[in-house]
């Protein structure tokens, strides 16, 4: 079970809060990113959703709202891949999907449409991330590596005449040819289901993949929880919102604020406390988007709070 | 001397095959010139448009054959690369029934299987070879209307947007390294002995993370202003062979030994000299202490003086390093604006420029 990411800030809230306005920020807070699975036709939609849900994302279906969007094109990015990409009104991933098929020579398929990726970054700066949505379905979704299939990739080295015409097929439909490749050299190397399904998921770039999402994720969970602690300042008022305001200006909340902001900065700056702060409060000055001045703001404050709490004594700026 | 045998041009979409389909029906149709791109004032026989099995074909591929075939209506649709994508049935269906919906002139269409460059098994080009010559034996089927000439149209909203971008760029391009010199000047002249590999090595990543940051400024600007046209970067010299590499000040430190050791032993001189003098009593106590105060006094300036030698050495190199970073970025800006002019140039003369539309790039919007 994974931790709930804002868990201190809530057990910070149990205390100040009364029930229903903890009940709506713990709502807020705990609302799941969607994910919405976009792409020209043929781009492997389906399989990179099942790829998705298998990895224990929440996948909106067609026609659902998203959070963000995986963004699927294939070999190269054509000009509607473009335009869709720059019409996104989302936080959208980039992926060259079917990065199995890129070719079989050289250093590998998976090497080639690498070396693709960052071409086309380069000629047209969108980011873009190379994904076998076949191999990674095998390595995500148990009912593919079942023991049928991982005997016949046990025979397919040895005696490939022994496999039956519909193994064949599934093997082919299930893995392609570069995934058999890489199922039955594991398999003959003594590897456990386990194991196989993490060389899968390894090759097939499914984890750099999630990383982005996760990337693209972080923004929208630190601009959720601005919003929600916005929406708490109203109830700061009076004699009866002094606990909120405490609650608001203590350091369960700063801390989570400086947390999601580093996760969506993707970087914490300096170890040392007092000049990360620094390094921050510059940032923020800088000529930055909103929300990274937002970010870089919330961090600084954070390890200045930090700072302060392990003994740090200010003074005076010469 | 002037080629005269028909033409047959092999259009498509970038990466499609379209390269290795050409290539491989040169070696087969020797009495036919097998182009990717006409010249001036060429027009072909016939057209192969192809389409790679990887997905179904996209408006922008119609585009391309709209554009290939304006002249002639002997074409052959090959969906190329079945060797690697076992799917191609699908996809040859569906692109069938695509293009057939696009245009009513393409319902017709033969529709080849081709592997020219396979990776898997032999090649398969031999029946769009057949298709070809079937098609070429037959009368000319050009439709009757004159041959269009795309009239080459002026660079007037292009060209100085490019010139306003070569200032902007090369403006922020110096902005920020004067930003980085100072920031690198005042961390070197803080320096501590201990400090001084880890600010060189810390000086390289923050250089090459400014050169990565202008770099993706300079292809978002780029991307913007040519909207989407497939621009590929020239190769630039690589980055290191514009930066100076650090190395300590050595000779310097033998001279500042000699004279370190001369200064703490000529204060210690006076100071045994003056005290043996006051308390004549005391000389062998005064003479020893005098003696051990002179050595570390050496020590103490032996070390602040290689200290600031270091901060002297730092700061030179620095001013060198970002020196070096802005002719850098600057070749660079030159290189690649250079080359977009050419590529833009080339659109326009191929009369590409009407089907050009802007795009934003996600890549630099504001994430707000």
């Amino acid at each position: 079970m994974a931790v709930h990411p804002f868990a201190a800030l809530l057990r910070a809230g149990t205390e100040a809060l009364d029930e229903p306005t903890l009940g709506r920020l713990t709502a807020k807070l705990s609302a799941p990113m969607r994910v919405g699975v976009a792409g020209r036709r043929g781009s492997g939609r389906d399989t990179v959703r099942r790829v998705l849900r298998g990895a224990g994302a929440v996948v909106a279906e067609p026609g659902e709202p998203a959070d963000i969007d995986v963004y699927l094109c294939v070999e190269t990015l054509t000009r509607e891949d473009i335009d869709a990409l720059a019409a996104a009104p989302r936080p959208a991933v980039a992926v060259l999907n079917k990065a199995d098929l890129s070719g079989f020579r050289g250093a590998g398929p998976m090497a080639m449409a690498a070396e693709r990726c960052r071409g086309l970054e380069r000629d047209t700066g969108v980011p873009i991330l190379p994904l076998a949505g076949l191999l990674a379905v095998a390595a995500c979704d148990p009912a593919v590596l079942d023991p049928p299939l991982v005997e016949a990739l046990r025979t397919v080295l040895v005696e490939p005449v022994r496999l039956s015409p519909p193994i064949r097929r599934r093997m082919l439909a299930e893995l392609d040819f570069f995934g058999i490749a890489i199922a039955a050299e594991a398999v003959c190397g003594g590897a456990d289901h386990a194991e196989l399904a993490a060389r899968l998921r390894g090759v097939s770039g499914l984890p750099a993949v999630l990383e982005a999402i996760g990337r693209a994720g972080a923004s929208l969970r630190y601009r959720r929880l601005i919003a929600a602690l916005a929406g708490l300042a109203g109830h700061a008022v009076g004699r009866r919102g002094i606990p909120v305001a405490e609650f608001l200006a203590g350091d369960a909340v700063v801390q989570a604020r400086m947390h999601a902001a580093t996760d969506a900065m993707a970087d914490s700056g300096p170890a040392d406390l007092l000049r990360r702060a620094i390094h921050w409060q510059r940032y923020a000055r800088g000529p930055v988007s909103v929300l990274e001045r937002d970010c870089a703001t919330d961090i600084a404050r954070g390890a200045l709070r930090l700072w302060s709490e392990a003994g740090g004594i200010p003074e005076p700026v010469r | 001397m002037i080629d005269s045998r028909p033409i047959i041009l092999v259009a498509g979409a970038p990466l499609s095959g379209v390269t290795s389909v050409a290539g491989a029906l040169a070696d087969r149709l020797k009495r036919h010139r097998v182009l990717e791109r006409l010249g001036p004032g060429e027009r072909p026989a016939a057209v192969v448009f192809v389409v790679s099995a990887a997905a179904p074909l996209t408006e922008s591929d119609a585009a391309v054959l709209d554009i290939a075939a304006a002249n002639t209506d002997a074409v052959v649709a090959a969906v190329s690369k079945i060797d690697v994508h076992r799917t191609w049935p699908q996809v040859l269906d569906t692109n069938r029934a695509l293009l057939a919906r696009h245009a009513a002139r393409y319902a017709g269409l033969a529709w080849v299987p081709v592997a020219a460059d396979p990776h898997i098994g032999p090649a398969r080009v031999d029946r769009l070879a057949e298709q070809l010559r079937a098609l070429l034996s037959q009368p000319a089927r050009s439709p009757q209307k004159p041959l269009r000439i795309n009239p080459v149209r002026p660079q007037i909203p292009v060209r100085p947007q490019m010139q306003q971008m070569r200032i902007q760029m090369s403006a922020q391009a110096r902005t920020v390294c004067l930003a980085l010199r100072t920031d690198l000047r005042d961390e070197a002249a803080e320096v501590n002995r201990h400090e001084v590999d880890e600010f060189s090595s810390g000086v390289r990543r923050r250089v090459v993370a400014v050169a990565a940051e202008l770099e993706a400024a300079l292809t978002g600007r780029l991307t913007h202003l040519t909207g989407g046209l497939q621009l590929s970067a020239p190769p630039c010299p690589p980055l290191d062979s514009y930066l100076p590499r650090w190395c300590r000040p050595r000779p310097e430190n033998r001279l500042t030994v000699a004279l370190s050791a001369g200064f703490g032993l000529g204060i210690s001189l006076t100071v045994s000299r003056v005290l043996a003098d006051i308390a004549p009593d005391w000389t062998p106590a005064v003479t020893g202490g005098a003696l051990v105060a002179g050595v570390v006094l050496t020590g103490w300036v032996i070390r602040t003086r290689g200290l600031a030698a270091q901060r002297t050495a730092l700061d030179r190199w620095v001013i060198e390093v970002t020196a070096g970073l802005r002719a850098a970025m600057e070749d660079d800006l030159a290189t690649r604006l250079s080359a977009a002019e050419f590529a833009l140039a080339a659109a326009a003369a191929a009369g590409e420029t009407a089907a050009l539309r802007r795009f934003p790039n996600p890549a630099w919007s504001d994430r707000t």
